[in-house]
């Protein structure tokens, strides 16, 4: 096996493939990477890991490449064996709207076959990208959620099926079939919960979400200090999340929330809520949980 | 136990020796015996890589390690994304099966470690990622010794090719949170603190296998009868306990033991009571009198009374946390009314009263 210095490729006997192993037939995955003002520590990090994991794929045929994309100030990332692509920054528009540049490029033909999402503060174990592909192989029309290591989010899954009624995107694999039926996450979220309403428009098209609990990926969400700009934005993501999935009932409590938090002093002074991009009308409405409060699952702990 | 307080004692203040111990490292040891468990070992590993204390040096002690265990543990460690130099050591410590070389396994990973700080984690738990840096830098910013955290527990099925995490809880609601205590109850497990090794002068550190199952009580106990813990990170988790339901990890007297396991920890239990007969404690007279209330408080309540009451204090808190996750809405409306009651103020200095006392 021959290493190519921009794109490392490794063999999987699983696909069919031809005697001239040509490049075109190989699975690919685009790892994408939305930084924003992460440290270089978190960086070198990161990218150590995926490294390790894209070694560890070993009897795969894959094509691996990373897609970044900085939305605050550039990131600096080493040097690298893996293919590495960086897109140019347009400011801060929030994790999703990000996320859709670098997921529209890697599924612009050719294709690929899925995208990762990750968070750029967390590290993959080495397993990590050989189990997600394994369950991606098992369950093709999946969405496929990493384990958050060593604190996963307590919301339920079925430990035999993998079921799970959402996906974080703090480490996701979407496969292409269902970016090319729902397209990407919603721009009107600008951080916190676009990965709920992907996973609930996902299922609402007919798709599956599963758990790969094999699948960690290191990342720190425990000792989150209370930051009242991220809550803010939280809170705000709700309320659209609620208007967007037709809960009056959970949009008022959220607005309440948002004025007990002295973010704003009356309904009145709330911005208004952003217009959904497409129409809701025929989507299955009963999939959105919000009888959970912010878990929007029933939950183990 | 005998308290003796004195007005002064440059070794509670925990006096640091000149070029004793110059670095920030931090030393984990690990002790390991079973190949079926390299699964386990792998998640604690790769929670230290991911630490966000990066002054690392990893201890794996192997109890009679063979060539493949060695083999699988090395390329376990040198597949972590460790984020500065890997530093780690392998050691192995052989004895005839039938005798329980915990405490030999631990010694030998003390007296190979280089870093100022010594930690331990057992094989099949994992440390949160703040975790050491949290109780570091609590060292750092006072004068103590060791440094306790929380410990967290995760209770596990196993299910599909994996294990279940089925629930887990915040930390114990020990009745412990100060010196007394630890020297009254044991309440502190072994992988939640983190030693100074330049504040403890030439105090041996060793674990005592005739205390085993106990030996990290007794470990501890010895450590308090001289230095005076920091328990003010007692209510941040800072690692995470994992309980398999099959009961292949719990203490004896949890499941259906074999008799001799039991009877050792009889043994340990009454050997721990006579220590602490002929044990002398060394505080400052500033500490004994913040006892003092806490101390004639505790007299009133035996401490046979007091385990019961910490007992029903964690079912009480465990069917809340039940009835929050089915009602995660209530949970909010009764935090805003006690603030609203309280005052947040209030609620606050409740918190940091706490922690002065400990």
């Amino acid at each position: 096996m021959g290493f190519d210095l921009d794109c490392v490729q490794i063999y999987c006997p699983y696909l069919a493939m031809t005697e001239t192993s040509d490049t075109q037939d190989l699975a690919k995955l685009v790892i994408g990477v939305v930084t924003f003002n992460n440290s270089n520590k978190q960086i070198r990090q990161l990218m150590r890991s995926i490294e390790l994991s894209i070694e560890h794929l070993d009897g795969r045929y894959i094509e691996a490449e990373i897609y970044i994309i900085d939305n605050g100030e550039k990131s600096g990332w080493p040097g690298t064996t893996v293919k590495l692509r960086r897109f140019e920054s347009v400011g801060n528009v929030g994790f999703g709207k990000a996320m859709n540049i670098l997921m529209a490029a890697a599924f612009a033909a050719p294709a690929a076959n899925w995208f990762l999402c990750v968070n750029p503060d967390g590290a993959l174990h080495y397993k990590a990208l050989a189990e997600l592909l394994a369950r991606a192989e098992a369950f093709p029309a999946s969405l496929i959620e990493a384990r958050q290591f060593p604190e996963e989010h307590p919301k339920e899954y079925n430990p035999t099926t993998l079921d799970t009624p959402w996906a974080s995107g703090a480490c996701l694999l979407i496969p292409e079939k269902i970016h090319q039926t729902i397209g990407g996450f919603d721009p009107n979220f600008f951080m916190y919960l676009e990965d709920i309403d992907y996973s609930w428009r996902a299922r609402a098209a007919g798709f599956s979400i599963k758990f790969a609990p094999n699948a960690l990926f290191g990342h720190d969400v425990l000792k989150r200090q209370d930051n009242p700009k991220a809550h803010h934005y939280f809170l705000l993501s709700s309320r659209y999340l609620g208007v967007k999935w037709r809960n009056m009932n959970y949009v008022r409590r959220i607005e309440r929330e948002l004025i007990n938090f002295s973010l704003f002093t009356s309904r009145a002074e709330l911005p208004p809520v952003p217009r959904p991009d497409f129409e809701m009308g025929e989507l299955d409405l009963s999939i959105a949980d919000f009888g959970h409060g912010f878990y929007y699952a029933p939950a183990r702990w | 136990m005998r308290v003796v307080a004195e007005s002064s004692a440059g070794v509670f203040k925990g006096e640091v020796k000149p070029n004793a111990y110059d670095n920030t490292t931090l030393s984990v040891i690990i002790r390991f015996h079973k190949k079926e468990r390299l699964p386990f070992l792998e998640e604690a590993i790769f929670s230290l890589a991911i630490q966000h204390w990066n002054d690392l040096e990893t201890i794996i002690v192997l109890e009679n390690g063979t060539d493949d265990i060695r083999d699988a543990v090395t390329e376990i460690i040198e597949h972590q994304p460790w984020p500065s130099v890997l530093r780690y050591k392998i050691l192995s410590v052989d004895f005839p099966t039938d005798i329980d070389g915990r405490s030999a396994l631990l010694n030998h990973g003390i007296s190979n470690a280089t870093g100022r700080y010594v930690s331990f984690l057992d094989a099949d738990d994992v440390v949160y990622q703040h975790g050491y840096s949290t109780l570091i830098r609590q060292l750092m910013e006072g004068d103590r010794s060791v440094a306790i955290g929380g410990c967290r527990t995760a209770e596990t099925l196993h299910g599909r090719d994996h294990w279940f995490i089925k629930i887990k809880k915040m930390p114990y609601l020990a009745w412990g949170r100060t010196r007394l205590d630890v020297l009254r109850l044991n309440f502190v497990p072994l992988r939640s603190y983190v030693i100074d090794r330049a504040r403890i002068g030439d105090f041996p550190l060793f674990f005592d296998d005739a205390f085993s199952p106990l030996e990290g009580y007794d470990f501890l106990l010895r450590l308090s009868e001289i230095f005076r813990p920091d328990f003010s990170r007692l209510s941040v988790p800072v690692h995470e306990y994992r309980i398999r339901l099959d009961g292949s990890n719990s203490f004896p007297h949890v499941n259906n033991a074999p008799p001799q396991a039991t009877e050792a920890e009889e043994r340990a239990r009454l050997l721990i009571k006579e220590r602490k007969r002929e044990a002398t404690c060394l505080m400052t007279i500033d500490e004994a009198a913040a006892y003092e209330g806490l101390l004639s408080e505790r007299r009133r309540l035996p401490l046979v009374a007091a385990r019961y009451f910490s007992r029903y204090l964690n079912i009480l808190r465990d069917g809340l946390d039940a009835l929050f996750l089915r009602h995660p809405w209530l949970k909010i409306g009764v935090h805003r009314t006690l603030q609203r009651l309280l005052g947040e103020s209030l609620l606050n200095k409740i918190k940091k009263d706490r922690r002065i006392r400990s």
